[in-house]
């Protein structure tokens, strides 16, 4: 309980341009900001068993785009929602079907995510961690003649690490890793990627 | 800094306390293909001097005080309520003496070895070879291995009477095939292997769930959706109606990398390779009933052409199956068991009525429902103080459980 009042406190506590935690002043003004992150990401995806059978392997290459609504006081904290798309894998099998008859068959799984996020920027740095659902969608073309999909959704994480060099008054650039966890589906999702950050409004 | 740290360190306890990893448990099988190859098959005569009630006379408890030992065939099963453990052991005479070898394992858990048991000449196996007595006092010994210890555990089992049968017959019933994924049995739920599984885990019946594919095949599937619980491949999520026939044969893998059977391959494979007495169809694609009850009668008709006494029922679990039953022209031409209201179970005349459990012993609606000729099964009942209960102070003509290694444990040693 200590230690949850302590974190509390912690995130209440307004900072300094230095990320230096200040105490608050009741002649000080707050500042407001609502900040749009839009990120591109190379990303690699490990399945816990083969996805299929005749799978080579449960590492699959992918990538990710995303963007996060942030609202940021002046304080560490910042929280928002976060979304995007998500190709998590692609694979291209040869199968047979039940007579035997060769089967061409690309499958693909791609998630939409969408969850609620918590920040902590010290500095230029930001870290944070998101919770909330993806909607998965399974593509498959058989044959590059028959294709069709299928949807579901399932619960998961992010949590990132970014570094942001400011270009101008409002916009930063810098780099991203993060990772998405999704245990139900048996897989998690490494990332590498670039961001630009805009402070939308400022109050 | 720190506090963050806390905090994304009991969210990555929360999020990894949600995954649940299926160990699979190996079926293991001794050393039995080197035992049947130096013995004789036991015929029927014999094989119901072997059947009944032992108690466990070596000093370890594990297995509890008392089992269940049934010899069908080859195969011989031991059944307990401790643990709720099964044996699969094969084997047959050899002079005057039975060997077995297989394996035993633990359905509520992951506990399983090897067992190696035999019936010696001067302990039964002479009565056995003669093929005379009833069997009782003879004594199965041997030994089986424990995973926590380093050597063999003796096991010494002493047959006190025949195994209780009820004289109306009694189905045991293994519902989702036999048994469910949670049990990491090996195979999968509603699979043929699991269907081939279920006579050696106790039933004597199987209730199996029958869902649409997207072009209106029959398929042995439960849930209405795929999910990592049931198949092993991520790229198969959302309805089981979203997949063609085609589209599931070639992609879809089980858990444990079976294919899912249709309707008719799993009634053709489970009349001509098991010994199952009752299958009960649980319908869950109402809009298919016309096809399903089409394959019932076909599967009916090579039970008749291979002298098979089974019986395989469609099952009217909802208002929406009994609506289309109502509307299907094929209506009142093949068995119907019916889990909705007596009134409706009339309407039908269907020959069996299912209740829930939660409804009690209706002893007297049981009684009218068996003095018009209809049997009764009851679902589904996994514990043991209630299978106790119903078997004790109910009279109903079969039970559905997920657990048909406990019930038939109870049921065929009378621990009532």
């Amino acid at each position: 309980m200590e230690t949850l009042l302590a974190a509390m406190l912690l995130f209440c506590a307004p900072q300094d341009s230095s990320g230096l935690i200040m105490r608050r002043d009741s002649s000080m003004r707050s500042l407001y900001r609502v900040e749009a992150t839009l990120m591109g990401a190379i990303q690699a995806t490990r399945y816990a068993d083969k996805p299929t059978l005749v799978s080579a392997g449960t590492l699959f290459p992918g990538t990710s785009f995303g963007g996060r609504l942030m609202w940021h006081p002046d304080h560490l904290l910042s929280v928002g929602l976060y979304s995007g798309y998500v190709t998590f894998s692609r694979e291209h099998l040869s199968l047979t079907d039940e007579k035997g008859s060769p089967q061409d068959v690309t499958l693909d799984l791609t998630g939409i995510p969408v969850q609620v996020v918590v920040a902590m920027q010290p500095g230029n740095f930001q870290f944070g961690v998101g919770l909330g659902v993806y909607f998965l969608t399974s593509h498959t073309s058989v044959n590059n003649t028959e294709r069709f999909s299928s949807s579901d959704y399932t619960y998961g994480a992010t949590t990132w690490l970014a570094y942001d060099v400011r270009l101008t008054s409002f916009l930063t650039v810098g780099p991203e890793i993060g990772v998405h966890l999704l245990s139900h589906t048996g897989l998690t999702t490494g990332m590498v990627g670039l961001r630009v950050k805009v402070d939308l409004l400022t109050y | 800094m720190k506090s963050f740290g806390v905090i994304l360190a009991s969210m990555v306890l929360i999020l990894s306390s949600c995954i649940s990893e299926l160990e699979p448990v190996a079926n293991l099988s001794g050393n039995a293909d080197s035992i049947l190859a130096i013995t004789t098959p036991i015929d029927s005569t014999r094989r119901s001097i072997i059947s009944g009630v032992y108690v466990v006379d070596s000093p370890s408890r594990r297995f509890g005080d008392t089992v269940a030992v049934q010899s069908r065939g080859s195969l011989i099963t031991i059944f307990t309520v401790k643990d709720v453990v099964y044996f699969a052991m094969r084997g047959g005479l050899r002079d005057d003496s039975v060997l077995l070898s297989g394996y035993w394992r633990g359905v509520q858990g992951p506990l399983t070895g090897v067992a190696q048991l035999s019936i010696q000449p001067g302990e039964g196996g002479s009565d056995i070879a003669a093929g005379k007595g009833s069997g009782k006092g003879l004594i199965l010994r041997g030994e089986i291995d424990v995973p926590e210890l380093d050597r063999p555990e003796p096991l010494v089992l002493r047959k006190i009477e025949k195994e209780f049968e009820r004289l109306r017959g009694f189905q045991i019933i293994a519902h989702r095939g036999g048994g469910r994924n949670s049990e990491r049995l090996g195979v999968s739920e509603n699979t043929k292997e699991m269907m081939f599984l279920s006579p050696v885990l106790g039933a004597t019946g199987i209730e199996i769930d029958i869902q649409s594919t997207k072009d209106g095949v029959p398929i042995v599937f439960h849930d209405p959706t795929f999910t990592s619980r049931t198949v092993r491949s991520p790229y198969l999520i959302g309805k089981v109606s979203n997949y063609t026939y085609k589209n599931l044969q070639t992609l879809a893998r089980l858990i444990y990398g079976e294919r899912i059977p249709t309707l008719e391959e799993a009634l053709i494979a489970v009349i001509d390779k098991t010994e199952l007495s009752m299958i009960w169809l649980d319908v869950k694609a109402a809009h298919l009933t016309d096809s399903i009850i089409g394959i019932q009668k076909r599967a009916i008709e090579h039970a008749k052409f291979k002298g098979r006494n089974i019986r395989i029922l469609f099952g009217i679990p909802d208002d929406d199956v009994l609506n289309a039953y109502r509307r299907s022209p094929l209506k009142g031409t093949s068995p119907v068991l019916c889990e909705l209201d007596p009134h409706i179970v009339r309407e039908l005349d269907a020959d069996v009525w299912a209740p829930r459990f939660t409804l009690g012993l209706q002893k007297e609606l049981v009684a009218e429902m068996q003095k018009e000729g209809r049997d009764v099964y009851v679902w589904t009942l996994d514990d043991t103080g209630f299978m106790i209960e119903y078997l004790r102070d109910g009279d109903f003509d079969g039970i559905l459980t997920n657990y048909p290694t406990l019930l038939a444990a109870i049921f065929r040693t009378r621990i009532l």
